[in-house]
């Protein structure tokens, strides 16, 4: 089990930075968020697609966020952890 | 709180440095549907499903509108280049000229004025198409 602190805005409005998120070593599907290993740094981002060898991942936040439009298909072994439990920093309906 | 775990990256590293018009396209293309959707709608007060849709098709349009000014302000601000002035040396009015006029289209539910911006969207987005070229 992985548990991080999220910062960046490329996954908004579904994580903000701060939000801490949990996520375990499962099989993924499209539409997931998931922890992945990118050029030695761990980020999180959404499978938009998948081959069977390799993740095609984006930011919620199009504009925000560097993804595979940039850094092409990811290798599924980059792949640390699905995301299955988030704690937001700020619940929306608290103000 | 919480700096002790381990952060996890959801940044933009870099300005990409993708730049694109069918956003700010369709997003003026939105404003025209709504303001027709408006005028099929007329008069709403008596009826609250029509008054529920005729709030939406304005809340619609003024999203799509700050949209238009959004992406205006990036292609101006951030795709084009002094040296595109040599090429384009009206770039300055023309934008300035499309982002006012998307503020006409929030505040009125005017086709013309629609329609107006529509076509100067699509005088910008033709001279990002020849910037390329």
């Amino acid at each position: 089990m992985l548990v991080r602190r999220v910062t960046g805005a490329s996954m908004e409005p579904s994580l903000y930075d701060g939000d801490i998120v949990v996520a375990r070593k499962k099989m993924p599907k499209i539409g997931d968020v998931v922890i992945v290993k990118v050029d030695g740094r761990e980020v999180v981002k959404r499978i938009k697609s998948h081959s069977p060898t390799t993740l095609f991942l984006l930011g919620d936040n199009s504009s925000a966020s560097t993804d595979s439009r940039h850094y092409g298909d990811v290798p599924y072994a980059s792949l640390l952890g699905v995301v299955t439990f988030t704690f937001k920093k700020k619940w929306p309906f608290l103000g | 709180m919480f700096r002790f775990i381990k952060p996890v990256y959801a940044h933009c590293d870099l300005p990409c440095g993708i730049y694109e018009t069918d956003t700010v396209t369709t997003a003026a293309a939105t404003c025209l549907r709504m303001i027709e959707k408006i005028e099929q709608l007329g008069d709403v007060s008596g009826d609250i499903e029509h008054h529920n849709n005729f709030v939406r098709a304005v809340h619609i349009k003024e999203e799509h509108a700050q949209k238009v000014k959004e992406q205006l302000c990036v292609l101006w601000g951030d795709y084009f280049k002094p040296e595109h002035l040599e090429k384009f040396p009206d770039l300055h009015t023309t934008f300035w000229n499309a982002v006012k006029q998307a503020s006409k289209v929030k505040q009125t539910v005017s086709r013309e004025e629609c329609e107006s911006l529509i076509e100067q969207v699509a005088h910008i987005a033709d001279m990002f198409v020849q910037s390329k070229a």
